[in-house]
């Protein structure tokens, strides 16, 4: 999967990747401990002592930040670390708990908070060069949007979702207090949009309600968004963040 | 009913006739956008119930939502039929060249006329 990430210092965005679950952390340490391996479904769920469900479901939110990559061959689905700068950031943070991001972060089922979140100071890794400063600086509702958006489809799409992605004004950071949240899903096949539609339906429809913003989605498929095509698309994936 | 309700109704009975035209044309974005526009006029009708005339898409669905989405006074599925009606909009549009098939616009059109239906009922009983 293509992945095409912002590095940034936001703790917002680190909680949003990390959520609270230490299945999660394990999994990510698992494969960051062997950065040129990749390792199957089975043997992940059976190295870090979960069920196939609870492994399938982390997976997909990890590929879905970005931070963790998916292969299919043949039968077999693999899984390895992403080489993304916002993907190397966050290993980092792993590798150095004395600066982790706090674990309190929305783990999809948390309300929204609408209210803006103060600019912060850039954030310094201890034992590394200064975090760079993201040039876009997405908003911070449209990251959390997306963290819980993220968090919600991975199960409900399991295999099928190659990436969640915020794209649009909010994802620039150029974005008016009433802009849009306009989301990307990635699946690897869609055979019917509408299904797709109505399949999040309820769920867009709530966090728009919720936030009296509207969230609005486009379905891609996993081979288009990979495509090098012209257009709007092509516009859409440059602007992308993965949550 | 107020004549502006009375206009936006017979509005979205004109797109929705059009919307039955590209579809039989297999003019996915044009039918797609047809749809949305009825389903846009219909909200409309609801709002000006309520003395509300909000103009651009976005504001339409807000307003629609704020409203109609979890009062009770009309079936709530009509907003997420709204919202998804104008994502498909996007999706279909010629720039985003995104694969939308006919039977995913029907659908949509089909919704615009439960919708219209809904809306002729409120608004008759709500002058």
């Amino acid at each position: 999967m293509r992945t095409i990430v912002l590095v940034t210092e936001n703790a917002a965005a680190v909680d949003m990747v990390m959520g609270k679950s230490s299945i999660r952390r394990r999994i990510l340490a698992l494969l960051i401990a062997e950065p040129d391996q990749r390792l199957h479904l089975r043997e992940i769920q059976r190295r870090v002592g979960t069920s196939p469900g609870t492994a399938s479901r982390e997976l997909a939110l990890l590929v879905a930040a970005g931070l963790v990559e998916r292969e299919a061959e043949g039968h077999q689905v693999y899984f390895r670390p992403t080489s993304s700068p916002f993907a190397t950031m966050v290993r980092t943070l792993l590798l150095v708990p004395a600066v982790q991001a706090p674990d309190h972060a929305a783990n999809g089922v948390a309300p929204v908070d609408a209210t803006p979140e103060p600019a912060r100071p850039p954030r310094t890794i201890r034992g590394s060069a200064p975090a760079r400063t993201n040039p876009r600086r997405p908003d911070a509702l449209g990251l959390r949007v997306l963290s819980r958006l993220a968090a919600g489809l991975g199960p409900l799409y399991a295999e099928r979702l190659a990436g969640v992605f915020l794209y649009g004004a909010r994802a620039r950071g150029d974005a008016q207090p009433d802009a849009d949240v306009e989301i990307v899903v990635v699946l690897n096949t869609i055979d019917r949009y509408g299904d797709e539609l109505e399949r999040t339906s309820a769920a867009f429809a709530g966090i728009s309600l919720e936030l009296g913003l509207i969230v609005s989605r486009v379905f891609v498929s996993e081979a288009a968004w990979q495509s090098e095509i012209e257009g709007r698309l092509s516009v859409m994936r440059s602007e992308a963040m993965s949550g | 009913m107020s004549e502006r309700a009375v206009q936006l109704i017979e509005g979205a009975e004109r797109a929705i006739a059009s919307a039955h035209r590209e579809l039989d044309a297999e003019d996915t974005e044009a039918a797609a956008e047809r749809a949305c526009v009825a389903m846009l006029r219909l909200a409309k009708a609801c709002l000006d119930v309520d003395g509300l005339a909000p103009g651009p898409t976005q504001a339409v669905c807000i307003a629609y939502g704020s409203q109609f989405g979890r009062s009770g006074r009309m079936y709530s599925a009509y907003h997420r039929w709204l919202l998804d009606a104008a994502d498909l909009r996007k999706a279909s549009s010629g720039d985003l060249n995104l694969p939308v098939d006919l039977a995913s616009i029907a659908t949509a059109v089909e919704r615009a006329e439960i919708f219209r239906d809904a809306v002729v009922r409120f608004v008759e009983h709500n002058p």
